[in-house]
């Protein structure tokens, strides 16, 4: 693991941030700038290259595919056909409606994508750039319950063994001779889904075996404990991430008021630019 | 090479040149100059959506001034002469649907279409407000426009009339027309307040609750005495023997503002089932008469005090065209300080709701679209008849000119194939009919909002042009104020 450059409390307050921005976001210029803070993020931890493209690839294929398919299957209204994917036709007595491609879908689904995008983006560079020990560290040095902290460390350190064991259960398939809709669709559909038993046998295994270890151990979540190593959080980082932090819960309360607002629950008229603003930036 | 670089310059030269640019796109009019404009921002969303977004204007009385209310919620003063802005304020979701100046230029009134339908009160040097009312005290709080739905802030109470009298004291009409859910039917409450210069209540109409129908427009003389106004549309559920009907004028006393008198217009059968009017309600300077016109293309005018007919104009009451009933609205009516009456009427139509299988009329009515001046007594003085869809009138105090403008479109496609906008100015002072006291007009590339304003001097005229889509999809103009300067009237 690369040396660090910021704490891992400051790592996990900025994702928890950067994810709280995303939810509370609508606009698309706004979350566009978040997509490229948290991608900014993703660049300063220095992933190789060729992780990063494949990062980027990932993303930008997941994005495709919700603008696509909400551009498609968009079902609220006013909607605003682009162009005509299937027209209408019969089938005998049965009138089918086409398909066709929505604007506002589209719009919505660059919106979902965006903070898709936004989330992944700092998660990733949350897990590149620290390892499990100092993440671990982290979590209870917030104060985030130890048993939590605990079983949160446990499932990212088992999820590259999980990743190596799908692997492992794939490379057999192909060893037995086995090759995607190469049997046709329904037979691909159900020889994936045969992967998924053996791995998921294999987590409830690992799992029974870790928790065996840990009562023979005598693991205690609540037992007091001392640290062998401490984590040092310069004050201006934690200036720093406490902006960030004040900022993100500032306009999640914001649109929280606007939500209430907006549906008739509460509502201050003094507040009416704040409302303006949510109405139009956010 | 060489040549082709000296040639796109030459090009370059020649076409970037202001004056050539002027020559292309500011038409040029011989007894209107286009002054300056203001932009108003981006309301392209909203046209897109089909919407002709609302402005206001208004000159100070001392002519040094001009206010502009946008549907983007902006108030925005500026030197009437220069066009320099001196200030501009926000209301945060709501429009601003009024303005006036008081007497002395030194303060302004606008009221807003909002969540809160506030009337405020700002400095004209500062902006810094003196005080506001809401009307929600009496219209109910307004409910929240959902995002992007661009009709939503006319559900929100507002402020469809703002009159300063000569003494000061403020004549304001609040509508709120909403969905009520929690009663489940659609209600519509209006109310009229009489405000102090330091904005406090005088009296209101009706004195304890608002009255459950749409007051659409009222009009005062400017001294106050009397109050006119329309009730038209009501809730969708009113209380048997509700005291208030649709299709009826109230007169109140504008000291008391206790009714004086009502009269109740008659449908104009078979055709019409209903009376509607839009903002076409004036009161005589003089206190000897009100009029009104109406959707079914009467013009009435109406003893004040009596509320007894005078005279019932049939400007553009149906006739017969291949079969058809063809009509056309009166649509706005102004009284000029001389005492003259103006109706306007609208487009050919056929009456709403009839039941006829056609839905464009077989001819034009002869009296549509046209612009008609009326003495007090109902003799037709002067008439202009254009193609053009004139909205709207503005004077000034001495009755020197009347400008009227071309306006928005309809929202169908087709019927946005006569593209012509702009500005007409009449000389009132010139004897001889309309086209003789046609003074000018100004084309403009776009719609203009029906609200327009003269500068009491009669020197300016500011309008509202507001985008459009063409039926090519493409948008059209830009939203902004032209302020157009009228050249010396003696001359013309």
């Amino acid at each position: 693991m690369k040396e660090q450059l910021f704490d891992p409390r400051t790592k996990l307050i900025a994702t928890f941030s950067i994810s709280l921005l995303a939810i509370s976001f609508d606009h698309p210029i706004t979350l566009t700038i978040l997509v490229c803070l948290s991608l900014l993020a993703l660049v300063i931890t220095k992933p190789p290259i060729k992780q990063l493209k494949m990062i980027l690839l990932f993303v930008l294929l997941t994005c495709w595919g919700v603008i696509i398919s909400q551009g498609i299957f968009y079902q609220a209204f006013p909607r605003t056909i682009l162009f005509v994917i299937i027209p209408p036709f019969n089938i005998g007595h049965i009138h089918l409606g086409g398909l066709y491609m929505y604007v506002q879908g589209l719009f919505y689904g660059l919106i979902q994508s965006l903070r898709f995008a936004a989330c992944l983006f700092a998660g990733v560079a949350l897990c590149m750039s620290t390892s499990s020990d100092d993440l671990f560290l982290g979590l209870t040095s917030l104060h985030i319950p130890y048993a939590i902290s605990f079983l949160a460390i446990v499932a990212v350190r088992f999820l590259p063994i999980f990743a190596e064991e799908f692997e492992n259960v794939r490379a057999s398939m192909r060893l037995k001779g086995y090759r995607p809709f190469k049997k046709g669709f329904i037979s691909t559909i159900k020889s994936e889904l045969y992967t998924v038993v053996p791995v998921l046998a294999g987590a409830i295994r690992r799992s029974r075996e870790v928790a065996d270890a840990l009562l023979s151990r005598g693991f205690d979540p609540l037992a007091p404990r001392t640290r062998y190593r401490t984590l040092f959080w310069p004050i201006w980082e934690r200036c720093m991430i406490f902006i960030f932090f004040l900022t993100a819960i500032s306009i999640a309360t914001t649109k929280i008021l606007f939500w209430l607002y907006e549906n008739q629950i509460f509502y201050l008229s003094f507040l009416r630019p704040l409302y303006g603003i949510v109405r139009f930036y956010m | 090479m060489k040549r082709l670089i000296l040639f796109l310059l030459a090009i370059f030269l020649l076409f970037s040149h202001p004056q050539y640019l002027n020559a292309t796109t500011i038409p040029i009019t011989p007894a209107l100059q286009l002054k300056y404009r203001i932009k108003l921002g981006d309301v392209s969303f909203y046209a897109r959506a089909g919407h002709f977004t609302d402005a206001f204007m208004r000159f100070s009385p001392n002519g040094k001034l001009l206010a502009i209310g946008t549907f983007l919620g902006k108030i925005i003063l500026v030197n009437a002469k220069t066009g320099a802005i001196l200030w501009e304020h926000r209301v945060y979701e709501g429009m601003v649907k009024k303005i006036d100046f008081s007497p002395d230029s030194q303060t302004i009134y606008y009221g807003e279409q909002s969540p809160d339908g506030f009337i405020y009160a700002a400095n004209t040097e500062t902006g810094h407000i003196k005080w506001r009312f809401s009307m929600t005290k009496d219209l109910k709080l307004g409910i929240p426009a959902p995002k992007g739905d661009i009709y939503g802030i006319y559900r929100e109470p507002g402020c469809y009339r703002l009159k300063v009298l000569k003494n000061g004291n403020i004549l304001v009409l609040g509508i709120h027309s909403w969905p009520d859910h929690k009663l489940g039917y659609w209600r519509r409450l209006s109310m009229i307040w009489l405000l102090s210069p330091d904005g406090h209540v005088i009296w209101k109409w009706p004195k304890r609750k608002p009255i459950e129908l749409s007051l659409y427009y009222a009009d005062a003389d400017p001294n106050g005495n009397y109050v006119a106004t329309v009730a038209i549309l009501p809730s969708d559920k009113l209380p048997a023997n509700y005291p208030y009907t649709p299709g009826t004028v109230y007169v109140l006393d504008g000291k008391t503002g206790k009714e004086i008198a009502h009269y109740k217009m008659k449908p104009l059968k078979p055709y019409y089932n209903s009376v509607s009017i839009w903002e076409s309600v004036a009161v005589d300077p003089l206190d000897k008469f009100v009029v009104v016109g109406t959707s079914d293309g009467r013009g009435f005018i109406f003893d004040l005090k009596t509320l007894k007919p005078i005279k019932i104009l049939h400007l553009a009451t149906p006739i017969i065209i291949g079969g058809i009933p063809v009509a056309a609205t009166a649509t706005y009516v102004e009284v000029d300080s001389k005492r003259t009456i103006f109706f306007q009427t609208s487009s050919s139509s056929i009456p709403y709701g009839l039941p006829v299988q056609a839905n464009q009329p077989a001819g034009p009515h002869p009296n549509a679209q046209t612009i008609f001046a009326v003495s007090p007594n109902g003799k037709i003085l002067w008439r202009f008849h254009a193609p053009f869809k004139f909205q709207g009138f503005a004077s000034d105090i001495h009755s020197r000119i009347l400008a009227t403008v071309a306006g928005a479109a309809s929202r169908m496609v087709s019927e946005r194939r006569t593209k012509q906008f702009g500005i007409f100015v009449f000389n009132l002072e010139k004897k001889g009919g309309g086209l003789e006291k046609l003074l000018g007009y100004f084309p403009t590339i776009a719609p203009l909002f029906f609200h327009l304003a003269v500068s009491p001097d009669a020197k300016l005229i500011a309008a509202c042009e507001t985008p459009y889509i063409n039926e090519k999809g493409r948008l059209v103009g830009t939203y902004q104020v032209d302020v157009l300067a009228i050249k010396d009237l003696s001359k013309n």
